[in-house]
């Protein structure tokens, strides 16, 4: 398990996270709550974050530590494509700004804590309720696995082996996420964020100066691309690549603050201007993000070589900390490990308790316990965020991490089904509740059946082309596929979303022409924009049975 | 669930007629901009000019940033409760 170690990486590696850890139980403490046996304290941090807590909340959220080992792999392996993540992570604020708010008003008001609680309210229906909370669950749970990857991959690179370390990391994190809920993640990203600042700064100054220059750098990208034979790599979007790049932007930034963990993050501020001005310094995260995946490219240029795994399959993730080890002194490789290590901490622990607090209050409250008390409520969502990890750990530990990697892909797609139910429902109550749900199950439709066809080729250096996987091989769908005779491919989560709005308008269009009964709407117009001096919003809801 | 409501709705608060104002602004339109600067790649999918030998790919999208971080904070500002 420990040959072949670098002992000053691991020893600073463990301090560093050790030193966290016992932050994360310490936070049960910090901006103390008379109980964390409610769901609000627990759950949500008492929905009392300021501008700052929040800004490192939902930035520890969002750039995990798989997006920090991903998409450099992605652009070391294809280019121009993997820097996706840059208009991605653009788009995403400018577009929330105005439903964010809302959202958070409405949810004052009724006490919301999930985005299926609202669907409940708005639509009248706990058919669609169920949908939009399962939907959630399954899109969260290979994210959380996924985190588990970022932290094999330095493992990996450090030399450290088999499965007890990620044991022992994951029980960790379980045990402080149940004792202190959202404040735990809240008070580790200061370290987190602060670390990963620190590192990426240090790398994109050094690392260009050892190599010799971006000119270098670029050099030997363009080197590699053009002796692929993969058409769809470069240093530049090859023609038909440029609608995938611009939906796979526009689709993830959809995606992103429909997954219930972002939107616990939101719930969690204190009031609209947090969220307001939230949206216009997110995206400091953006350049961090687009520094980090020009790193694949330094990875190219310094001539690293991805870890090939005991099955012989290359792991291409692991050549950012490959790059660490290679460029920089032990001791600094060790913080930057700590850095990526730690950063999948905060993520996982609040996709966790968003997944819990999706079961307790849409499964748990509405289906097996009808009359809990808000203790009941928290306990069993404590007792939930412990199964949803355990389950992420089996997934990677028994069962290929490749399938994680793929259910996460289909993650994506899916809970980008939920827009027209959540994000657009809180612009207008027009769509009937039998239209989403039929929107809903056409894109789901939609999403399997072109995620099922895309194939993953691997293009030989003798110009052989041989299929790896024969389904389920990436995120762009080729439009020939549909009879367009064009070699152009576009993100399949768009191609789903446009089926189920589709689906919705017309379905409204003919429920309402057979007069089928709408649910019963109990959100108001004027509860949309509710801040926090409106006597209708109260921090901790004071629930009149 | 029942919930508390005003008693009547005159009694809305001049905060969420403000906030109702503010969301129908048309400086909300200004957020459009980083949409269209970032969403069509043959504004930027090119080489030249490079700047510090980066392609102009990569650093128009990095400068992208601030556009879109400028545009939010101006709507922010005008919109502030």
């Amino acid at each position: 398990m420990f040959d072949n170690v670098n002992g000053v990486e691991l020893t600073v590696f463990a301090v560093l996270f050790a030193a966290v850890s016992a932050l994360g139980f310490v936070a049960a403490r910090w901006r103390k709550a008379e109980t964390l046996e409610h769901l609000d304290e627990w759950g949500l941090g008492g929905r009392n974050f300021g501008s700052w807590i929040t800004w490192f909340l939902i930035g520890g959220d969002l750039y995990t530590a798989y997006t920090f080992v991903a998409v450099p792999a992605l652009v070391f392996g294809a280019g121009a494509i993997g820097f996706f993540a840059v208009p991605y992570t653009i788009v995403v604020y400018p577009i929330l700004f105005l439903v964010l708010i809302r959202l958070w008003s409405v949810s004052h008001v009724h006490g919301f804590v999930t985005p299926a609680d609202f669907v409940r309210a708005r639509h009248g229906s706990s058919t669609l309720a169920l949908l939009v909370a399962i939907t959630g669950i399954v899109a969260t749970m290979p994210y959380i696995a996924l985190q588990l990857v970022g932290i094999e991959a330095v493992l990996k690179a450090m030399g450290v082996t088999g499965h007890v370390p990620i044991i022992v990391a994951f029980a960790i994190l379980a045990a402080y996420t149940y004792n202190s809920g959202l404040r735990a993640p809240a008070l580790i990203a200061f370290v987190k964020d602060a670390l990963i600042y620190v590192v990426i700064i240090i790398a994109i100054i050094v690392i260009p100066y050892k190599l010799g220059g971006w000119d270098v750098i670029f050099g030997a990208a363009e080197k590699k691309f053009a002796e692929s034979p993969n058409p769809a790599d470069g240093v530049l979007l090859p023609g038909p690549a440029q609608l995938q790049y611009a939906t796979l932007a526009l689709g993830s930034a959809l995606a992103l603050f429909l997954y219930p963990h972002s939107i616990t993050g939101v719930l969690a501020s204190r009031d609209r201007n947090v969220i307001k001005r939230n949206m216009a310094a997110l995206p400091a995260y953006s350049f961090v993000l687009g520094l980090l995946a020009l790193l694949g490219y330094m990875a190219i240029a310094a001539g690293i070589k991805p870890i090939t795994n005991n099955a012989g399959k290359v792991d291409s993730n692991t050549i950012v900390p490959l790059l660490f080890d290679n460029m920089f002194p032990s001791w600094f490789a060790g913080i930057a490990f700590a850095a990526i290590g730690i950063g999948a901490l905060v993520p996982a622990a609040i996709m966790s308790i968003a997944a819990a607090n999706l079961w307790t209050r849409n499964i748990y409250k509405e289906y097996l316990n009808k009359d809990a008390t808000p203790a009941q409520e928290a306990k069993s969502s404590k007792i939930a965020s412990l199964v949803v990890k355990v389950g992420a750990l089996l997934a990677i530990l028994a069962l290929d991490p490749q399938f994680s990697i793929d259910l996460q892909l289909i993650g994506g797609v899916i809970i980008l089904q939920t827009l027209p139910a959540v994000a657009i429902a809180l612009f207008t109550g027009w769509f009937h509740r039998w239209a989403l749900v039929a929107g809903w199950a056409a894109g789901m439709l939609v999403g399997f059946l072109t995620l099922y066809q895309i194939q993953q080729k691997v293009f030989g250096p003798d110009g052989t082309v041989t299929i790896a996987k024969q389904h389920f091989g990436g995120s762009a769908f080729p439009l020939s596929k549909l009879g367009f005779d064009t070699t152009t491919t576009i993100y399949a989560g768009v191609l789903a979303l446009l089926a189920n709005l589709v689906v919705c308008v017309v379905g409204t269009w003919i429920l309402r022409a057979v007069k089928v009964p709408d649910g019963e709407d109990t959100t108001r117009t004027s509860e949309y924009f509710a801040d926090r001096d409106d006597p209708r919003v109260h921090d901790v809801p004071e629930v009149v049975h | 669930m029942a919930i508390r409501e005003p008693a009547d709705p005159a009694s809305t608060p001049p905060s969420t007629a403000r906030a109702e104002r503010n969301d129908r602004s048309r400086w909300n339109w200004l957020l459009i901009l980083p949409l269209l600067a970032t969403l069509i790649p043959p504004l930027y999918n090119r080489e030249n000019p490079r700047l510090f030998d980066i392609p102009f790919f990569y650093w128009y999208q990095l400068a992208a940033i601030a556009i879109g971080v400028s545009t939010t904070l101006i709507v922010y500002r005008k919109t502030r409760a």
